[in-house]
């Protein structure tokens, strides 16, 4: 018992003394609540600190990921701007919250903010308001005209960016059936309630209804390659007709195209049956070309997502069009459509070790501009201009 | 069997008991330090404390509830399905009323909480194997629920998101279930079913009863844990309710009660045990340690502290 009393006193002290260490310690620098210079170097500005942008690093989700990290690297590093980055605290809206609060706590001046779904938006917005922090809305694309009006009224909030989703989708059936003859197509698609997911399922209703296209089967919330495989295959069983496959969300669905082409190959129906994809998977190439089922992957948009926001706020932290905020922008898609392609997808453009561009090459496209020239920068984009700048 | 108070008084201090007992108060002390210096100091800074109470509500009042499961060597699997449903049921309430969608999480959650203990208990099935089961159950049901993604629940929900609720509500937790614990003849059955089963029955317990109503108090822990989920986020996702079955268990553990359960089931693991999980948990996301690194550490603290805890003289496992 006196041990135990003595291990109680022992934890309390010990608690204490750490606690008042850290309410000792000197609190880390704020930065400035107005925008100010991104570097040291700036004259405009008091900002002796570089500023400190965050956001959740998720480069353990695949190549996509890890080339966005890379991206961010380099365009912070050519910036003078501190790059702070966390990691995601489990799944889901919580996972989300919490390491918004943790970058908020670490003392950051911007954050590049995405979520896993519109519901989470509102809260990620008085989060950053509550605390002065500025901050970037990406790849989200605010369907609710409440919560719209709610976020863009926001005096942090620098800007929007987001893909036309319902488009994109509507593209992909649309190249489907007129290039390769697809009729009947059965969709392997996200979760309900997430909004990119939903707008493009409106974009496969609206091209199915156009072109004559009949939908088949849905099939939503598969997270592996086999769930895929057995998905698929249990979709060319129960109808035979299928000639078609629409994977929603490559990079959500880990190893789709894996498991869908795995199934065809069982089946014997590589040859028969044409995959459409949104989102860019690694390796893609071996699934392309002659007597291959993969035909077209459009992608290229969650790259450049993160590449608009972080030239936006490293602008804006310069003072640059600061009273144009909130900024609304958006991405187009490329369409992989040869093995050629991606191989060079993969190469010059969504690399995960070396960057798209230099830290000359980022001043002369995008760092410094104003939002306009952003926009355009973005519009032109495609990959031959992916290739040009490694020559 | 051993009667764990003689062995004690034999042995004196130098027995299983206090050893265990001096392990889960080390340990605390030695996680808290070892995350104050390699965090910077982070860990107990003022504005850290304020998400530290998040991390602390989540480990601390699944393992309040969850006690009485314990340490009759009992375990709930289910907890994280539970709270899915639980908090999709109330975010869809929560827009007619939010004190409605309270009694309608409450209620189902009871209810979730009685089906496990009429499975185990009624049909006899091993809790492990039971609770198993209706885990797929609850989240099936929530997938269902959420259409396979989300709901967003009332927004008011967020004003209760302050310091004051979630110490208060984690105070008062800890209170009612330290007094039932340790002061109740509940509490006191609970232990003795854990110990040997037949002997309380033989001293004229309610086993069958009494087994029954942990699972209704691990019940109505989860209903708490949904609303929290609810307040914190506004959302209800299929990933609601994480692993809180097993940070609770091995919250437990590593606070010193015996996997199998018995006399030696303190409350004190409640404390102890949920502080260590909440700084495990709140120092590796502080350290920016990834995800699946922090599954592999917290992995190997589980089988450490299994090591540890269980109780090889009492071969029956789970019961």
């Amino acid at each position: 018992m006196n041990m135990k009393k003595l291990l109680a006193a022992l934890l309390a002290c010990a608690m204490m003394a750490g606690v008042l260490s850290a309410c000792g310690a000197a609190e880390e620098p704020k930065g400035d609540a107005n925008p100010g210079g991104a570097s040291v170097e700036n004259e405009s500005n008091d900002r002796t600190e570089p500023y400190r942008l965050g956001y959740i690093n998720m480069s353990g989700y695949g190549a996509t990921f890890e080339a966005i990290t890379t991206v961010l690297e380099s365009m912070c590093d050519a910036a003078g701007v501190e790059l702070v980055p966390v990691q995601m605290a489990g799944g889901g809206a919580d996972g989300f919250i919490t390491a918004y609060e943790n970058l908020v706590n670490m003392g950051i001046d911007g954050v590049m903010a995405s979520s896993s779904s519109e519901g989470q938006v509102r809260l990620i917005a008085e989060l950053f308001e509550q605390n002065d922090v500025d901050w970037f809305l990406v790849n989200r694309r605010l369907s609710d005209s409440d919560l719209q009006e709610y976020v863009f009224s926001q005096s942090r909030l620098v800007g929007n960016e987001f893909c036309y989703e319902e488009e994109t989708a509507y593209q992909v059936v649309k190249q489907l059936h007129e290039e390769y003859g697809m009729k009947n197509l059965a969709v392997i698609g996200l979760t309900l309630g997430d909004a990119a997911g939903d707008l493009r399922d409106q974009g496969i209703a609206k091209a199915c209804e156009e072109f004559g296209v009949t939908l088949l089967t849905e099939t939503r919330g598969i997270s592996s390659a086999s769930d895929v495989t057995n998905a698929v295959e249990g979709i060319i069983t129960s109808y035979p007709e299928v000639d078609g496959f629409f994977i929603v969300g490559g990079s959500v669905t880990n190893g789709a195209l894996a498991g869908a082409s795995q199934a065809l190959a069982n089946h014997g129906m590589e040859d028969k049956v044409v995959i459409g994809m949104i989102d860019i998977a690694s390796g893609m190439e071996e699934y392309m070309g002659e007597g291959k089922p993969l035909k077209v992957v459009a992608g290229g948009n969650l790259l450049m997502d993160w590449v608009i926001s972080c030239s936006c706020m490293i602008n804006y932290a310069n003072g640059i069009d600061t009273d144009k905020t909130p900024y609304i922008l958006n991405t187009s898609v490329m369409y992989v459509k040869t093995p050629e392609d991606a191989v060079d997808y993969s190469t010059y453009y969504e690399n995960p070790t070396t960057p798209m561009m230099s830290g000359d090459q980022w001043y002369d496209t995008l760092l410094g501009k104003d939002v306009d020239t952003i926009q355009a920068f973005v519009d032109n984009y495609t990959l031959d201009y992916a290739r040009s700048l490694s020559e | 069997m051993k009667c764990p108070t003689l062995e004690k008084s034999r042995l004196g201090g130098t027995s299983k008991v206090a050893v265990r007992s001096m392990v889960s108060f080390l340990g605390l002390i030695f996680i808290v330090a070892f995350f104050q210096v390699t965090t910077g100091g982070r860990l107990l800074s003022a504005k850290n404390l304020q998400t530290f109470s998040n991390y602390a509500f989540a480990a601390i009042i699944p393992c309040c509830g969850s006690i009485f499961l314990m340490s009759q060597g009992n375990m709930d699997y289910s907890l994280a399905g539970n709270i899915c449903v639980s908090a999709a049921l109330g975010a869809l309430v929560s827009q007619i009323s939010i004190p409605l969608a309270i009694i309608v999480m409450i209620v189902s959650s009871l209810v979730m909480g009685a089906i496990n203990g009429v499975t185990c208990v009624c049909l006899g099935v091993n809790s492990f194997i039971a609770t198993l089961g209706t885990s797929f159950m609850y989240g099936g049901l929530a997938s269902v629920l959420l259409g396979g993604g989300s709901l967003t629940a009332n927004y008011d929900l967020k004003n209760l998101d302050t310091l004051g609720f979630k110490y208060g509500a984690i105070i008062a937790a800890a209170l009612v279930s330290f007094t039932v614990f340790n002061y109740s003849v509940f509490g006191k059955h609970c232990r003795a079913i854990g110990a040997k089963a037949e002997v309380a029955h033989q001293s004229g317990v309610r086993v069958k009863l009494e087994r029954f109503a942990p699972f209704l108090i691990s019940g109505f822990t989860c209903a708490v844990m949904a609303a929290f989920s609810l307040i914190r986020t506004c959302n209800a996702t299929t990933t609601s309710g994480g692993n809180t079955q097993i940070n609770t268990m091995l919250g437990l553990l590593l606070g010193g009660v015996p996997f199998s359960g018995g006399w030696n089931s303190k409350f004190r693991a409640v404390i102890v045990g949920g502080l260590i999980m909440a700084v495990v948990d709140n120092g590796l996301f502080l350290l920016n340690l990834n995800t699946a690194s922090q599954q592999l550490i917290k992995g190997f603290i589980f089988i450490i502290a299994v090591a540890l805890s269980f109780d090889r003289e009492n071969t029956a496992v789970i019961k």
